[in-house]
């Protein structure tokens, strides 16, 4: 078990240094100049030197390369010059706000995508079956910046609902920072209210999101759904005189279980490459934003940056599901024991 | 009597065409009795046995009348049925391993028949689990109850099915192919046990099977099905030792010869058994019957008692050729 998770740790950071290769070496192909960009069309040939220099901008390749992953292994992701702050400092401001736009998104996908399979699965090939189908199928055909803005201008403009982007109402008290997430924190601090208004904020991003990814979620699960109702245990359980419901529910969707969390692993990969578009969409603060406003302006080291931490919350989340399987399925002996 | 079969039929709806599996059987179990419904693949045995519980596919079309202690099953409303299955009728299958919820521990699945029926509460039925598994010579009960079905044999398996069925204390124990995944001498426990548990627990066991040398293990009274119509009936001893019909005394040759040491020869029934919607005219089995006259290709054989068994053959063999016919 020990050496299992030694071993997958150990595969993930080989994983994250080949990113940060990838992404450093990418970003430097891209010809522009940030220093350039950033001293402004009026600045003197001086001033974009003397900028140049300040970021290290002016060595060599391999240098900046070098001093780069030496800066990386510390831990230092590098400065913003856009922000003139540490990349590592605005990523404590910017993370928070994505994880909670994530996990929402997650929770509500898993959530529908689980229902919408089970009322699908009922009957396979029938009304309900094909309409579910149907609908979910028409969400993920939909691009999602097209998705983002109607949404934007049904429950913003015309129905007056929802609000149009943000996380927070900007004339409002934001509760005192404990997780990070609004919605928890709110209901620290006791103000029911808040958290109804972040409750608000999230629920189109996060729909956006959610809409996108649900008809393969959907289609997966119920297929997983299916081939358990043929087994032979569905056959046993009913010989014992046990109601669909609970065949369902206590024999059948433990054993979907396994094939449905590979899906979803797969599926939060997309939500992660989503979420960057859907911050920019809804003007949400949180690291996608951050990087998209970054890259406007080709300050590298944010880009790097938000390349690595998305690998290694995928990196996380894949260890996380193995380690889930042999808990769900006692068949599956954990793979390092 | 505690079931009556009557005009049995069932069938299934293919391409516009009614496709009948088994075609009006009728029979009767009494309470008690070991009664074993034998066939080859394709008889329609299975579906007969399942149909008895209310389990035949839901894209089936049924008629005829099956009466279980006075109660009409066929076309009885499923949330019915399902208070019968487990408390008054157990079934187990072929295969074991499959037949098990992969993901749950042994004792659980068996504790399960008593708490969905509202029979015993979480603990007691985990007790009776345990004493159901011991009931069913399992050497080490608590181990098993809370293994999952991969850690355990097949044999053991297969006597935790067996525990699952009669938990509930159910009257009747359909078994369908118990021990066809089994190896012999398996097998021969699990024949065993379910005699032994038969007598204990006063049960009456419907037993499905294709295999001859199960038969003669435990049957009381037998059913030779073919290809969705009785062949013949009667009491196990008559049909074993003098069989009537070409094709039971076929089944048991062929039985007996696999079972001699040296299988030189394979005394298989000539061709195949007819697949569903291709049952030929005339007596279903005339193209495989050595036996066979002009009659049996056109006129299909009324069921007419025939000594101490009743059978459908125009021209079944007599006692002294069928000694003959078993030797040769």
């Amino acid at each position: 078990m020990i050496a299992f998770l030694f071993k997958r740790l150990v595969w993930g950071l080989l994983v994250l240094i080949a990113v940060a290769v990838i992404t450093f070496f990418l970003s430097r192909v891209v010809p522009a100049d940030p220093a350039a960009f950033l001293a402004g069309q009026n600045a003197s040939e001086e001033t974009v030197q003397r900028i140049r220099a300040e970021h290290g901008l002016d060595r060599p390749l391999p240098e900046q390369f070098a001093s780069y992953m030496i800066g990386l292994a510390k831990g230092d992701l590098g400065q913003s010059i856009r922000t003139r702050r540490s990349v590592s400092t605005d990523l404590k401001q910017y993370l928070p706000a994505t994880l909670e736009l994530l996990t929402f998104s997650f929770v509500l996908y898993l959530a529908i995508s689980f229902s919408l399979a089970v009322l699908a699965a009922r009957h396979p090939g029938g009304t309900v079956d094909g309409t579910i189908r149907l609908i979910t199928m028409i969400g993920t055909g939909i691009p999602v910046f097209w998705l983002g803005m109607t949404l934007q201008f049904f429950f913003f403009y015309k129905l007056h609902w929802l609000p149009l982007g943000a996380r927070f109402p900007i004339r409002e008290t934001v509760p005192p920072v404990v997780s990070g997430f609004l919605l928890i924190d709110s209901l620290l601090a006791g103000s029911l209210s808040a958290f109804l208004a972040s409750l608000k904020h999230l629920t189109l991003p996060a729909a956006t999101i959610v809409v996108n990814l649900l008809a393969v979620g959907t289609r997966l699960s119920r297929a997983a759904l299916i081939q358990e109702q043929s087994r032979l245990y569905v056959r046993t359980a009913r010989g014992k005189g046990l109601s669909p419901n609970r065949i369902l529910f206590k024999h059948i969707l433990r054993n979907a279980l396994s094939p449905i969390l590979t899906a979803t692993t797969m599926q939060f990969g997309y939500m992660i490459s989503w979420v960057i578009l859907v911050e920019v969409i809804f003007d949400w603060p949180g690291i996608g934003l951050y990087a998209y406003q970054s890259f406007q302006v080709f300050d590298y080291s944010p880009v790097i940056a938000l390349a690595i931490v998305s690998t290694a919350g995928f990196v996380i989340i894949n260890l996380v599901m193995d380690l889930l399987y042999p808990v769900i399925d006692p068949r599956v002996q954990s793979v390092g024991s | 009597m505690i079931l009556s079969v009557r005009d049995f039929a069932i069938g299934f709806q293919r391409e516009g065409q009614n496709l009948v599996a088994v075609d009006g059987i009728s029979f009767d179990v009494e309470a008690g009795e070991t009664f074993v419904i034998i066939g080859e693949s394709g008889s329609g045995k299975s579906l007969t046995g399942m149909s008895i519980a209310g389990l035949q596919p839901p894209t089936a079309f049924v008629s005829g009348s099956i009466r279980f202690k006075d109660r009409e099953m066929l076309n009885r409303p499923d949330a019915e049925l399902r208070k019968l299955r487990g408390p008054e009728i157990g079934l187990i299958y072929q295969d074991p391993l499959s037949s098990l919820n992969p993901v749950w521990p042994v004792g659980d699945q068996i504790a399960e028949t008593l708490t969905a029926h509202g029979l015993a509460d979480r603990a007691e039925a985990n007790k009776r689990a345990v004493e159901m598994l011991e009931r069913v010579r399992i050497p080490d009960p608590r181990r098993v109850a809370s293994a999952y079905p991969h850690e355990i044999s097949g044999g053991m398996r297969q006597r935790a099915m067996i525990a699952m069925a009669l938990a509930a204390n159910p009257s009747l124990l359909i078994a369908d192919e118990p021990t066809t995944a089994l190896d012999v001498t398996i097998k021969a426990q699990i024949l065993e046990l379910l005699a032994d548990l038969k007598r204990e627990l006063a049960l009456t066991i419907i037993l499905i099977t294709h295999d001859m040398g199960v038969v003669a293990e435990v049957a009381d009274r037998i059913l030779v099905l073919y290809a969705g119509r009785i062949a013949e009936i009667g009491p196990a001893d008559s049909i074993m030792l003098q069989p009537s019909h070409p094709y039971t005394a076929a089944l048991m040759t062929s039985a007996m010869i696999s079972q001699t040491p040296a299988k030189q020869e394979l005394n298989a029934i000539v061709g195949g058994a007819p697949g569903l919607g291709a049952f030929p005219a005339g007596c279903r089995f005339h193209p495989r019957c050595p036996r066979a006259q002009d009659d049996c290709n056109t006129v299909e054989p009324p069921r007419r008692k025939f000594g101490a068994v009743e059978l459908a053959c125009h021209h079944p063999i007599e006692v002294a050729m069928s000694l003959q016919v078993a030797r040769s």
